[in-house]
C-alpha cells in the first residue's frame, strides 16, 4: 500500500471518530494502535506505549499546569476589574475609548496570562456589560472582546507557545520574545480599527459620560492600581529574561505573584485555592490526555515513511519557500476550524517545521506565524473557543451566532497581521535578535 | 536490496547528520552495488531516545546510531561506557578504544545482559570531543572551584562536584539564557564548533578547548536477527563502512573545530583556553575518585571501568 | 452495576482532587529552587525531577477525574444537533471507543511498566532517581483507570442516566 493511500486513511480514520465525537486523544491513540498493529504486530505497540510515556518526561510541560493555575488564581482575583477602571480613568473620554481601553487592558491581561480562555472570561465579564450598558454597537463590542482576548497567547506568557517550543524544540524564552512584537501589532491595529469605526460613526461607540468631582484623587488611584498587573507582569517575564528562573520556574514565580496580589486584595482563601487547583488538575488532565495520543500518532507515521512523504510533498512543489510557508499557514487555518489547537500543533508542527528550517528561516519566526494562526483558530467557526467562552459568561441574550457574526472583521485583520509578518519577520525576530546580542 | 531503517541521536541537519547524509549513505550503495542502504532518521522520529534498544529488539527499527550515556538510567555501566569524563584527551583514543582494545566487546557484553541479547554491535566510538562553554576563563584546575556548570548528567556532575564546581541541571534548551544571564558560569554542551553555530559565543566568550570532560562514544548496532540474515559480505560492508564514516567524520569535525578555534582567536574579547597536560591529568586523577565510585555500582559497571582502565593505563593516562 | 458506576465515578473524583496537592508542591519546589540559587547560591540536583515526577503523576491519574466530568476534549457538533435517541447511539459508541484506546493502551504499557519496575528503572541523572520504575506504572494504571471510568459512564448512559454535567467554571486554555 502506498504511503499516499495510508496517509488518506489515517486522516479519514480521524476525521470519521472525531465526527462522531470520540475524543481527540482517543482517536488518535485508536488511529496509532491499529496503524502499529497492521505494521508490525503486537511488538508495534511498544511503539504506542514508548511515546506516550516520552510526554510525561516533558519538563517544560510542566509550565503549563503552573500558568493554568494562575490564570485561575487571577480571574478570582480581581485584578482584571481594578485595571479596567484605571484605563478608563486614565484614558479619557472619546467615541471609541472604552474599546481602545479594553484593548490595552487586554494586553496587559495577556502580559500576566498565559491562556486565552481566563483573559476571554475576564473581559467578557467585566467589559461587555459596560460597553452595553454605554449603547455601544454589540458586534463591534463582541469583536473586540473575542479578538483582545485572544491575544494572551501571542503576547508573552503563552501556553501555545510553551507546546509549540516543545513540539519544534525550540527556545520558548526566545518564542516568547517574539511574540511581542506581533502581538502589540495585532493590538495597534484593533485600536486602530476602533478609533476609525468611532470616528466615521460616533454612535457605534459612544464616549463615557463625564466624572463628577475633581479629577487628581482618581488619577492617582487608578496610576496605584497598576502596580498589582505590573507586578505580576515582572515576576515572570523579569524572572525569565534576567536569568533568575527558567520558563517553568517562572511560571511557579509568576503563580505565587497572583496568590500575592489575591492576598493583597482580600480575595484568598482555602476554598478558592483548592478549587483553583481541582479545576487545574481537569484542564491539564484533558490536555495532556490529549497530547498523548497524538505523539504516539507522530511516531507510528515516521516510521512508515509518512512525514518523509509529506515533507518530500511540501519541498518538491518548487514554489517559492514563502508560498509554501503560506500554503502550511492555510492548512493550519483549515485544520482550525473544526480542531482542537493541541492536536493541530502535536500533528502538524513535526512536519512543517523540519522544512521550514530546510528553507533556511528561522524557527522562531514560524513558531510566531503559527501562534499568530492559532489566534485566527480561536475565533474563526464552527469550532470558535473564543467564542464559546465568550457565550459562557455573555449576557443571555448574546448568542452564538451572534459571536460568529461579530468576529470576522477581526479575524481579517488577524489575517492582515499575519501576512505582515509573514513577509516582514523582522516584527517577530527583532527583539529576540536584539536581546541576544 | 535490504533498506535498513536507522534511528540516530542526531537532529536533521546537524553535522553528522549531513555528512552520512551527503556522504556516506551514497558510498554504502556504491561499496553495495546497490544492494545495501540506511535510512537515517533523526532522534525521537519513531520513539524517544532512551528507547531504541527496545525498539531494535523488537524490530521495529532495523537499528540504531546512539550514544550509550542515555540508558545510563538502566545500569551505571552504560554512563561509564558512553562517556567516561576526563578520562581520554582525543577523540581518536577513544576510536582505538573501542576498535582495537576491548570497547566493541564490553558494549556488546552490556546490551546482551540489558536488551536480552537481540542486538548486534557493529562499531563505536566517539568522533569529537565537547569544549567546555564558559563566559569567564577557567585557566587551570583551581580556576574551577565556585563555578556554577551546567551538567544534567550523572557521572559530568559528580566529576565536577569533586573539583570544587557546583554542577547544575538543566536542560539544553536553557543553557543559552542561563550563560546569557549569570546563572551558570559555564555549560556542557557540545563540540566548539557546534557551540559556535548554537550561538554560545555570543554570550560565552572564553571556551576551554581542546575540551576537558567529555567526548560521547557514539555506537552503530542493529536487530540481531536483521544482523544474522546479512549476507557476509554485507556484514563486512556495514563494518568497514561504519569505521570508515566516523574516521572521515572525526577529521572533519576536528577540522571544523580548528578552524573555528582560529576564527574565534582573532575576534575581540576571546580567550580560547588550553589548560596544561599537568591540569589536565590532575583533573583525571581527580574524575577518577567519581569513576570508582560509579564502578562500584554493578558488576556491569566494574567490567567496563576495568576495561577502560586497563586501556588507560597501556597509553599513558593513568598511572599508579 | 449502577452502584458500580458510582463507586468508580466517586473513586476517579478522589483521585483527581488528590492531585491537586501534587501541583501545589511542585510549585512549592520550584519556587524553593529558585531561592536558594539565586539568593544562597546552592542549586539542589533534585528540584527539576522532582517537580516533573509530581505533575507527571498528576497528569496521568487524572484520567478518570477528566472522564467522570466528561471533560475529554471532543469536537461535539454533531452530538449538539441530534435527537436524544441518535445522541445516546453516540454516547455509547464513543464510550466503547475510549474503553478501547484506554485497553490498548493499558496493555501496550503493562510489559514496560513491570520491566521498569522490577529493574526499578532510573533516569541516569546526578540525581538518578527511579522515575520511570514509579512513572511507567502509573501510566499503565492511569489507562485502566480511563478503562473503568469509560465503562461506568457507559452504564450511567445505558441505565438512562446523562451523563454528569461539567462543573461550573472552568479554566480553558
Ligand atoms: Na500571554
Ligand atoms: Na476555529
Amino acid at each position: 500500500m502506498s504511503i499516499a493511500l495510508v496517509t488518506a486513511l489515517i486522516v479519514i480514520a480521524l476525521l470519521a471518530l472525531m465526527v462522531l465525537g470520540t475524543p481527540l486523544g482517543v482517536a488518535t491513540l485508536l488511529v496509532s494502535v491499529a496503524t502499529s498493529l497492521i505494521y508490525f504486530g503486537l511488538p508495534g505497540l511498544f511503539l504506542v506505549s514508548s511515546n506516550v510515556y516520552h510526554v510525561l518526561e516533558n519538563y517544560s510541560l510542566v509550565a503549563v499546569p503552573l500558568f493554568v493555575f494562575m490564570a485561575g488564581i487571577l480571574e478570582r482575583s480581581g485584578i482584571a476589574e481594578s485595571l479596567f477602571d484605571a484605563m478608563a480613568e486614565l484614558g479619557g473620554s472619546f467615541p471609541g475609548s472604552l474599546g481602545i481601553q479594553t484593548c490595552v487592558v487586554a494586553v496587559f491581561l495577556a502580559a500576566m496570562s498565559g491562556i486565552m480562555g481566563g483573559e476571554i472570561v475576564m473581559l467578557g465579564m467585566i467589559a461587555l456589560p459596560q460597553m452595553f450598558r454605554l449603547g455601544y454597537d454589540r458586534k463591534l463590542s463582541i469583536g473586540i472582546i473575542c479578538a483582545s482576548g485572544a491575544l494572551a497567547t501571542l503576547i508573552p506568557p503563552s501556553i501555545v507557545m510553551i507546546v509549540y517550543g516543545v513540539t519544534a524544540n525550540v527556545s520558548i524564552s526566545d518564542l516568547f520574545l517574539g511574540g511581542t512584537g506581533p502581538g502589540l501589532l495585532l493590538a495597534s491595529i484593533y485600536m486602530l480599527y476602533i478609533y476609525s469605526r468611532a470616528r466615521m460613526n460616533p454612535a457605534l461607540a459612544p464616549a463615557l459620560p463625564a466624572k463628577e468631582g475633581p479629577s487628581g484623587p482618581r488619577k492617582r488611584a487608578a496610576i496605584k492600581a497598576l502596580i498589582a498587573p505590573l507586578f505580576v507582569i515582572t515576576s515572570v517575564m523579569g524572572t525569565i529574561y534576567s536569568g533568575i528562573a527558567s520558563v517553568t520556574e517562572a511560571a511557579a514565580i509568576g503563580a505565587c505573584a497572583a496568590l500575592l496580589v489575591a492576598l493583597l486584595r482580600r480575595r484568598l482563601s482555602y476554598g478558592m485555592i483548592r478549587d483553583t487547583f481541582r479545576q487545574t488538575v481537569l484542564t491539564v488532565g484533558s490536555v495532556v490526555w490529549l497530547v498523548l495520543g497524538a505523539v504516539s500518532l507522530v511516531g507510528i507515521y515516521n516510521i512508515i515513511g509518512g512525514s518523509r512523504f509529506l515533507q518530500g510533498v511540501l519541498e518538491g512543489l518548487d514554489w517559492h519557500p514563502l508560498l509554501v510557508v503560506l500554503l502550511m499557514m492555510a492548512i493550519v487555518f483549515v485544520l482550525g476550524t473544526f480542531m482542537e489547537w493541541i492536536a493541530i500543533v502535536f500533528i502538524t508542527v513535526p512536519i512543517f517545521a523540519p522544512v521550514v528550517v530546510g528553507f533556511g528561516y528561522d524557527p522562531i519566526w514560524f513558531g510566531v506565524l503559527f501562534a499568530m494562526n492559532i489566534q485566527i483558530y480561536y475565533l474563526s467557526p464552527p469550532f470558535g473557543p473564543a467564542c464559546f467562552f465568550l457565550k459562557s459568561v455573555a449576557p443571555r441574550e448574546v448568542t452564538l451566532q451572534e459571536i460568529f457574526a461579530s468576529v470576522w472583521p477581526f479575524v481579517l485583520m488577524q489575517i492582515a497581521g499575519l501576512l505582515l509578518v509573514l513577509f516582514f519577520p523582522q516584527i517577530a525576530l527583532f527583539l529576540p535578535e536584539v536581546l541576544a546580542k | 536490496e535490504t533498506t535498513l531503517r536507522i534511528q540516530t541521536a542526531q537532529n536533521a541537519g546537524d553535522f553528522v547528520m549531513s555528512r552520512l547524509q551527503d556522504i556516506w549513505v551514497p558510498k554504502l550503495e556504491a561499496m553495495s552495488g546497490g544492494e545495501l542502504t540506511v535510512e537515517l532518521l533523526p532522534t525521537g522520529a519513531v520513539v524517544p531516545h532512551r528507547e531504541t534498544p527496545k525498539a531494535v529488539s523488537a524490530g521495529i527499527i532495523d537499528g540504531q546510531m546512539t550514544t550509550a550515556n542515555y540508558f545510563a538510567g538502566q545500569d551505571a555501566a552504560f554512563a561509564l561506557f558512553g562517556d567516561l569524563i576526563a578520562a581520554y584527551d582525543s577523540p581518536d583514543q577513544g576510536q582505538t578504544f573501542c576498535r582495537n582494545h576491548k570497547g566493541r566487546e564490553v558494549l556488546q557484553q552490556l546490551y546482551d545482559n540489558h536488551f536480552g541479547a537481540k542486538l548486534q554491535v557493529i562499531g563505536c566510538g566517539p568522533y569529537a570531543r565537547e569544549a567546555l562553554v564558559a563566559t569567564d576563563p577557567i585557566r587551570t584546575l583551581a580556576d574551577i572551584k565556585g563555578k556554577k556548570i551546567r551538567a544534567p548528567e550523572g557521572l559530568a556532575a559528580e566529576v565536577f562536584g569533586e573539583v570544587g564546581a557546583t554542577p547544575v541541571s538543566l536542560p539544553f534548551s536553557e543553557v543559552y539564557t542561563s550563560l546569557e544571564t549569570g546563572l551558570v558560569d559555564a555549560a556542557d554542551a557540545s563540540a566548539l564548533v557546534n557551540n559556535e553555530a548554537l550561538g554560545l559565543h555570543k554570550i560565552a566568550k572564553s571556551p576551554i578547548y581542546p575540551g576537558i570532560h567529555s567526548q560521547a562514544v557514539h555506537s552503530f548496532s542493529i536487530n540481531k536477527a536483521k544482523w544474522d540474515g546479512l549476507s557476509e559480505q554485507h556484514r563486512t560492508i556495514l563494518e568497514v563502512w561504519y569505521n570508515a564514516a566516523y574516521d572521515d567524520i572525526r577529521r572533519a569535525a576536528d577540522l571544523e573545530d580548528r578552524q573555528t578555534a582560529a576564527d574565534l582567536a582573532s575576534r575581540d574579547g576571546f580567550e580560547i583556553v588550553d589548560w596544561s597536560a599537568q591540569d589536565r591529568q590532575a583533573f583525571r586523577d581527580a574524575a577518577r575518585i567519581a569513576w570508582e565510585r560509579a564502578a562500584e555500582q554493578s558488576e556491569d559497571a566494574a567490567m567496563v571501568y576495568e576495561a577502560q582502565k586497563d586501556y588507560l593505563r597501556l597509553i599513558g593516562l593513568l598511572n599508579d | 452495576m449502577q452502584a458500580a458506576s458510582l463507586l468508580i465515578s466517586r473513586l476517579s473524583i478522589a483521585i483527581g482532587y488528590a492531585c491537586a496537592p501534587l501541583y501545589f508542591v511542585s510549585l512549592l519546589v520550584a519556587v524553593r529552587e529558585v531561592i536558594m540559587r539565586y539568593f544562597f547560591n546552592a542549586p539542589s540536583d533534585w528540584a527539576f525531577e522532582v517537580t516533573l515526577t509530581l505533575c507527571a503523576v498528576a497528569w496521568a491519574l487524572s484520567v478518570g477525574y477528566v472522564g467522570q466530568q466528561n471533560r475529554h476534549i471532543a469536537i461535539t457538533f454533531l452530538h449538539d444537533l441530534a435527537g436524544p435517541a441518535l445522541r445516546r447511539v453516540l454516547d455509547v459508541v464513543t464510550l466503547v471507543l475510549t474503553a478501547l484506546a484506554f485497553a490498548a493502551l493499558a496493555y501496550a504499557t503493562f510489559e514496560p511498566a513491570l520491566d521498569a519496575f522490577t529493574r526499578i528503572e532510573r533516569t541516569g541523572s546526578a540525581f538518578n532517581p527511579p522515575m520511570p520504575a514509579i512513572l511507567k506504572p502509573i501510566l499503565c494504571a492511569s489507562a485502566l483507570l480511563g478503562v473503568v471510568q469509560s465503562l461506568a459512564n457507559l452504564v450511567l448512559v445505558l441505565t438512562g442516566q446523562t451523563p454528569p454535567a461539567p462543573e461550573p467554571e472552568d479554566i480553558a486554555l
